[in-house]
């Protein structure tokens, strides 16, 4: 009886030694991961989140199931049509400021697909983006630059989630202004290569085209769309 | 007393454990990391981003379907919905016996088939281009063609396979219609083309500084120019 129980006690002294040191053993190991670099082959992940310290967010990508809505000095709105994978980046303050998404759906019309990488003025939408689009085997792809209002698009973030009525829309009107494309430069849906000059309207007002059949002019607009005067001179 | 050791013990290990599960649960938190390769993917695995050095970088995936595509770059590829890659940015450099050989860009794919519009650098011994590209790409999916690659090679070497690669080489077709940028001969440049890829409207400042705007023709000779 006597002997039995002193076995168990060195058995359990030795488990407990055991024990302690895989403890201390697992606390070093967890202190260590934290300070030290990690080092993967390769992994698998659906969402990745580089943040500052205090958690600001400053890239994500991710996957279409986890992708953020609209996030804008910290907080996230619902985005309205945003159904894609990719990239994100953020400025100092926790605000969107660009982004690389990819897109394709297929529906009776056709297939839609699309490629973007755009880069936001502060505090507003894209000014300027390299974009790829196709609808019913139509194709765009260009380089675009936009001109965009100055106050912050905060506010028509928040007139988007009022009720629907005279307010909302009175809002979402005055908020809709001040957005032109300024330049353009690549191809359009209807096969021409071209170099498209912009007033801060948004109409072109020189234009250079090389259409589908070939042909290559040089061309000024009026502001009501009207040429006057065009190369080569005829 | 040895007792209360054994239970504190055995409740920290609990705790530990109960903290690497929930781990796995919740997003884990790294001050920095090296990786080799990163798949950002849909939870049935459909890769949507990849993160890789040279070593472990994907071939071309189409359709979920890996074809062997041999690349010298790192970089970083996008997929869309249906695990087809659709575009990437990849860089290159290498300063070997005929010099400077680099390559950088950043693409897009039209849809199923081959890049339509990017930004690329390249360099050839001191020869260097950087410009805006756009393409224009065949209407026809691209993974037959690169079913019937993976065909052709299983060919044994002779004329009927040299005809085959050949044949195949035509299906990759595709048109450059839009240029803006620095040529190789240090000429600025932005360029049109028609849907052949041939430059019908140039607008060009050279290496010594001589500004010009060209038509052209289908032959490549200028018909107008400003200033005359």
């Amino acid at each position: 009886m006597d002997n039995t129980l002193r076995r168990d006690v060195r058995l359990l002294k030795g488990y407990a030694l055991v024990t302690s040191a895989a403890l201390v053993i697992l606390l070093l190991g967890a202190f260590r991961q934290s300070q030290q670099r990690q080092r993967f082959g390769e992994i698998d992940v659906e969402r990745v989140n580089i943040v500052e310290k205090d958690g600001t967010p400053r890239l994500i990508f991710s996957n279409k199931a986890r992708f953020p809505g609209i996030i804008v000095h910290g907080k996230e709105y619902p985005h309205p049509s945003r159904k894609t994978a990719g990239m994100l980046w953020f400025n100092e303050e926790g605000t969107e400021n660009g982004g690389l998404t990819t897109n394709v759906q297929h529906d009776s019309s056709g297939t839609t697909a699309s490629g973007l990488i755009t880069f936001d003025q502060y505090d507003q939408d894209q000014t300027v983006a390299l974009r790829y689009d196709e609808h019913g085997g139509r194709r765009s792809a260009g380089l675009q630059v936009w001109d965009r209002p100055n106050y912050p698009i905060g506010r028509i973030l928040d007139a988007l989630s009022l009720p629907d009525g005279p307010d909302k829309t009175r809002r979402l009107q005055e908020f809709g202004k001040g957005n032109a494309t300024r330049l353009y430069a690549g191809k359009t849906r209807d096969r021409a290569a071209v170099l498209q000059l912009s007033d801060p309207q948004g109409r072109i007002r020189l234009r250079m085209t090389v259409d589908s059949a070939g042909a290559a002019r040089v061309e000024f607009l009026d502001e009501n769309g009207k040429i006057t005067s065009s190369l080569p001179s005829r | 007393m040895r007792l209360s050791a054994l239970s504190a013990v055995l409740v920290a290990l609990l705790i530990l454990s109960l903290a690497a599960f929930m781990q796995g649960q919740h997003k884990p938190h790294f001050g920095e990391i090296d990786v080799e390769r990163m798949n950002v993917v849909e939870k049935d695995g459909t890769p949507r981003l990849i993160f890789s050095n040279k070593a472990r970088f994907p071939g071309l995936i189409l359709h979920g379907k890996e074809y062997p595509h041999p690349r010298n770059s790192a970089g970083i590829l996008w997929f869309n919905e249906e695990g087809t890659e659709n575009g990437g940015l990849g860089a290159e450099g290498r300063n070997g016996p005929d010099g400077v050989d680099a390559d950088a860009g950043l693409l897009f794919d039209q849809y199923d088939q081959d890049q339509t519009i990017g930004l690329m650098y390249t360099d050839r011994d001191g020869r260097r281009s950087a410009a805006l590209h756009v393409w224009d790409r065949p209407d026809v999916p691209i993974q037959p063609v690169m079913e019937r690659l993976v065909a052709i090679r299983k060919m044994p070497d002779g004329p009927e396979k040299t005809r085959a690669m050949a044949e195949v080489g035509k299906s990759l077709g595709g048109a450059k219609r839009f240029f803006a940028g620095r040529t190789p001969d240090r000429a600025a440049m932005v360029a049109l083309s028609d849907p052949q890829g041939r430059p019908r409207l140039r607008l060009t400042v050279d290496s010594l500084g001589a500004a010009r705007l060209e038509f052209l023709d289908e032959n490549g000779k200028v018909t107008s120019s400003v200033p005359k």
